[in-house]
């Protein structure tokens, strides 16, 4: 009798552990590979990944043979370079902080004031730009061909032994929507391990979709609807404005994901904030003081602890791995 | 292929003004996609008489409550925003010469557009804010037509267009960032037809009629 009693009690534990588990699964949308819109409606080969990732670290692609995409996109600092604005190719500092590159395969527009439409057109625009890279087409074709492993692989991939910009655009791309954060405590939370996030990190998850109106922007899988806005930071650049020509969105810039942001600070499309406190503590007292302020960004009245809380549930989007670097060909 | 899982709706119109035809003809077809099917597609019989349809769009939840709306040539486009934050629309489509821009829409805005652009195009309208939002509009004069909406876990679907006048010669259908295709009852009924994107194949088209002469 006493057996049958320990078989129910376990039965009933076992139910009750899965009920629970159950209960957050599904409570917030997380990445899916089949979402990404991939330009060959096909996700790329695994040698076309890693031909992108030779191209990325490979110091060829800047003028002066001293900068690859790797320079300022540091695998080891969230593909970001941890300085407030990178020196430029004449070792003046650029307009804009480096954005991180992760999760981009689901991203729709591109550059902090969204004028590549896809990451094809963006990847060659730093190797092209003069204060970047500073490296013309022609030039870059001239270099890669002269080594073996890029002819190869140029034919092997793309059957193209011309080594066009459009194909080294293509492995780049490719390399890029590679760099994914999907396994972090978080996503382990909300699939049902109720022990994936601490206490912190839970309260912050519930004031960041509430009090603190984060999802308002940074919303959905990637904890980014992509929207061009202003925070209220003061400067001249006038960001999406330019691009599409429209004076209403002058000073707006695109929301960026969180995924992984812990590892990319300093913060803002200038830089300005140094850490996640700080861009926390920035919000919560509504935003820079710039007149051209979008109305979502208004005081939060949020507390020490809570600010707290917010800083821990943007660790658990943290997905650390060791990214080696290639031996340049 | 199961009739739940496909994601398709008609909207043929009635047609009533083309009573003196034999409307007992019916054009069923199969779109099947080598890899991950488009967004939608939008198949029609074309007519040279003036379409009625017009066309309302909402925004809701950072989405267009449209996929893809059927306008007549001429007729006001409506946007709405439901939302409960700024939007806007806009089109830059210079090939069809569908080029327009609604401003900044605060909730609960309105705003008509005339469907001036070309004539059986279908053209991709966006929000400046917001980048993911996407929906197409085509400018058609048909009276039978259907919208068939897709998603990333299916390949092929299916669609029919019912009451379709018995002399009907040709079909079109319009795919968004693929070649357009205008199939001929006639002569290529028989054979699976490509369907393509920039000239290549992207997958097949299959047409089966009844009642045409």
């Amino acid at each position: 009798m006493n057996a049958v009693f320990r078989l129910i009690g376990t039965t009933v534990a076992i139910a009750l552990c899965l009920a629970t588990m159950v209960s957050y699964a599904g409570s917030y949308p997380l990445p899916d590979a089949t979402d990404i819109e991939y330009p060959d409606d096909e996700a790329p080969s695994q040698r076309q990944i890693e031909l992108g990732k030779a191209l990325f670290f490979d110091p060829r692609l800047s003028e002066n043979n001293n900068r690859p995409c790797s320079s300022c996109h540091n695998p080891d600092l969230g593909f970001g370079d941890g300085l407030k604005l990178s020196e430029g190719a004449n070792g003046a500092p650029l307009d804009r902080h480096t954005p991180s590159l992760y999760n981009l395969a689901w991203g729709s527009a591109f550059m902090w004031d969204g004028r590549a439409m896809s990451l094809e057109e963006q990847v060659m625009m730093p190797i092209v730009a003069k204060k970047e890279m500073n490296l013309q087409a022609l030039e870059m074709r001239n270099r890669l061909i002269e080594v073996p492993f890029y002819r190869r692989e140029f034919i092997a991939v793309f059957g193209d032994p011309v080594l066009s910009k459009d194909s080294v655009a293509s492995a780049l791309a490719a390399y890029v929507r590679s760099l994914q954060v999907t396994d972090t405590p978080f996503d382990r939370y909300i699939k049902g391990d109720k022990h994936a996030l601490s206490a912190e990190a839970k309260r912050g998850f519930e004031l960041f979709k509430g009090k603190a109106n984060c999802t308002k922007c940074h919303d959905g899988a990637h904890f980014t609807d992509d929207s061009f806005r202003s925070l209220g930071i003061d400067g001249d650049d006038p960001g999406r404005g330019a691009v599409i020509g429209d004076a209403s969105l002058n000073h707006t810039f695109k929301t960026p994901g969180l995924r992984n942001v812990s590892l990319s600070a300093p913060y803002m499309h200038d830089g300005s904030l140094e850490s996640l406190e700080a861009v926390i503590r920035f919000y919560n007292e509504g935003g820079g003081p710039a007149k051209h302020k979008d109305k979502l960004v208004t005081k939060l009245q949020l507390s020490n602890s809570e600010i707290a809380d917010l800083v821990a549930f943007l660790g658990s989007l943290t997905q650390l791995e060791a990214h080696a670097r290639p031996a340049q060909p | 292929m199961s009739n739940t899982l496909l994601k398709m709706f008609t909207a043929t119109g009635i047609g009533l003004a083309m009573s003196w035809q034999a409307t007992a003809a019916s054009i069923h077809g199969t779109l099947s996609f080598d890899k991950r099917a488009p967004y939608g597609a939008l198949v029609f019989v074309p007519s040279s008489s003036q379409g009625s349809q017009r066309v309302e769009i909402d925004q809701v939840d950072k989405t267009f409550t449209t996929a893809i709306a059927v306008n007549a040539p001429g007729k006001a486009v409506v946007f709405k925003n439901s939302d409960n934050m700024d939007h806007n629309v806009y089109a830059n489509d210079i090939r069809n010469n569908a080029r327009f821009d609604v401003g900044l829409m605060s909730p609960g805005g309105t705003r008509e557009v005339e469907a001036s652009w070309q004539d059986d195009a279908l053209i991709r309208i966006g929000c400046k804010i917001h980048p993911k939002m996407r929906a197409y509009i085509a400018n058609i004069n048909s009276e039978h037509f259907s919208v068939i909406e897709m998603d990333k876990t299916e390949q092929t679907y299916r669609f029919t267009l019912n009451d379709v006048p018995s002399n009907t010669r040709a079909i079109k259908v319009l795919i968004p960032g693929y070649d357009d295709l205008e199939l001929h009852l006639d002569s290529q009924i028989a054979a699976p037809i490509d369907i393509t994107k920039k000239s290549k194949r992207r997958g097949q088209i299959t047409l089966t009629t009844e009642g045409l002469k």
